[in-house]
């Protein structure tokens, strides 16, 4: 009796669903489920195989030789190739950065359309203000008007004029609520219909709390006194000027900038957890690099892969990285208690002349570079060196300790932070303008 | 007519037989959930599949010891 297998009918289905899925529910973020989950089809493959291979075995019919066919691999080996290229193109990896998934320009069919967008409001000083994810850029600013005012486009993909102007009919911008509360939402056909997406500029009472979800696009928050929270997808986010707590989880592929934001910020995404107490001066993050210049701590940061520059931090500071290089700058003594761990790559730290600190460093496989003078000492084992010693000859348990644990890689660590560069560390006089150069 | 103790010995054969073939069946599947597993262990729980993927080697090198056993007995 002939063997039939599930999973060519099972791995069918699961398609044609995720296709009907994407179609029916445009604002399902199916790509990224697929790039998350992709592996656990191998498992389920696997897991399938073996009960069919005890079903076939129990029904006494002939076992195949080989558990999985040459054509069975092949289509593995694809699926592998397409699941690791979702999954990178989706956590923006520093290496395969340049070569990107660009999703948002994948041509579709048809041709776009614009349509004018005008809502506006009547709002309080100090409402709330819930914008619902839709696709687009999306540029919010406060104001001292006491309305909520949503200006822009609409672009609908649809094949001729007619489907377009149905579905910019059948689609508007809502501001919902009252003047306390409020929703900006656009209402879109649901199913089969047009792809619609915007390119708004809104803006708001200068006091206004907002919350945002993205699905891809632009967002760019300015001059608001409340707080924000913004959460999905967008490529480049640019949030400053904000009073209030800011708090950000999601996953953006371009260019991150936060700039004077007066209370705590809490950075979330897949790679990169940051939190600090407040932004008096303003953080670049992109696929490969975080840079920071003035930050008020007590800061956390723990990173995946990325280099991280962080200049002139006030109050204790906590990062594990795990792949990336790690420049420190703090310009102002006092310090506070910096913890730093790196699994895999280069610390550079410069202190300010005049600090007062004791270091403990610690490099499992690298080299310490003693740019602290005599009073302080490299000790060698082998592959592991530490570097210990405290300024001045006041008791230790006073100064804030610096501690630096590094399992690959090599530790500088020197004084005189600023513009004076320390033979030995390359990082001090790279890391004077590091903002500049990252491109808005 | 097959006496007694060849008719065992038969079925016993029969028997490992069975055994080698399904332990070869079993090893692509075997495999390949390994390597669903290492995958997801990576996006997951952050254990890169770069540190992992000699596990791959070793449950090819057990299988295919069990495969040896299972035929080399009598």
């Amino acid at each position: 009796m002939k063997r039939s297998s599930l999973i060519a009918p099972l791995l069918l289905i699961a398609v044609g669903g995720l296709f009907l899925a994407r179609n029916l529910y445009p604002e399902l973020p199916l790509i990224d489920y697929v790039a998350r989950y992709w592996p656990y089809v191998l498992i389920l493959w696997g897991v399938l195989r073996i009960g069919e291979i005890c079903y076939w075995a129990g029904a006494s019919k002939p076992l195949p030789t080989r558990g999985i066919s040459g054509g069975e691999w092949l289509l593995i080996v694809f699926l592998c190739v397409i699941g690791t290229g979702m999954h990178i193109a989706n956590a923006g990896w520093t290496f395969y950065a340049p070569f990107r998934i660009p999703w948002e320009n994948v041509p579709m069919i048809g041709e776009q359309f614009d349509y004018p967008v005008n809502a506006e409001k009547a709002a309080s000083k100090t409402p709330r203000i819930v914008i619902e994810d839709f696709r687009g850029d999306l540029q919010i600013t406060g104001s001292d008007a006491d309305s909520v005012k949503v200006t822009g486009r609409k672009s609908v993909r649809a094949v001729d004029k007619d489907r377009a102007d149905k579905a910019d009919q059948g689609s508007n911008i809502e501001i919902a609520g009252d003047a306390n509360q409020m929703t900006v939402r656009l209402h879109e056909p649901g199913g089969f219909g047009p792809r619609i997406s915007t390119v708004l500029e809104m803006t708001v009472p200068k006091g206004a709390s907002l919350e945002t979800k993205r699905r891809d696009g632009d967002l760019h928050i300015a001059n608001i006194a409340g707080a924000v929270a913004v959460s999905g997808r967008a490529v480049n986010l640019d949030v400053r000027d904000v009073g209030g707590p800011v708090e950000i989880e999601g996953a953006y592929t371009g260019d991150v900038a936060l700039k004077s934001l007066a209370k705590a910020v809490h950075f979330k995404s897949q790679r990169t957890e940051f939190t600090a107490v407040g932004v008096p001066g303003e953080i670049h993050m992109n696929a490969g690099n975080f840079s920071a210049d003035g930050l008020t701590g007590p800061t956390q940061l723990s990173s995946r892969s990325r280099d991280v520059r962080l200049r002139d931090f006030r109050g204790a500071l906590e990062i594990d990285l795990e792949r990336g290089d790690l420049n420190l700058e703090p310009v102002q003594a006092p310090l506070s208690r910096i913890q730093a761990t790196v699994r895999s790559g280069d610390v550079n730290v410069a202190l300010p002349e005049t600090a007062g600190f004791s270091i403990k460093a610690t490099t499992k496989s690298g080299e310490i570079t003693n740019g602290l003078g005599a009073s302080f000492k490299v000790d060698s084992d082998g592959r592991r060196e530490t570097l210990q010693g405290a300024t001045g000859s006041g008791p230790q348990i006073t100064l804030p300790v610096i501690e630096l644990d590094v399992e690959r890689g090599s530790i500088s660590v020197s004084k005189g932070s600023g513009s004076t560069s320390v033979p030995g560390s390359t990082s001090v006089k790279d890391t004077a303008h590091p903002l500049e150069t990252i491109n808005q | 007519m097959i006496d007694k103790v060849t008719a065992h010995k038969i079925m016993v054969d029969k028997i490992m037989a069975d055994k080698v073939s399904f332990i070869a069946a079993i090893r692509g599947p075997v495999m390949l959930i390994a390597l669903g597993v290492l995958l997801a262990m990576d996006y997951q729980a952050g254990i890169r599949f770069g540190k992992t993927w000699p596990i791959l080697l070793i449950v090819a090198g057990v299988l295919h010891l069990f495969g040896r056993r299972g035929a080399a007995r009598p």
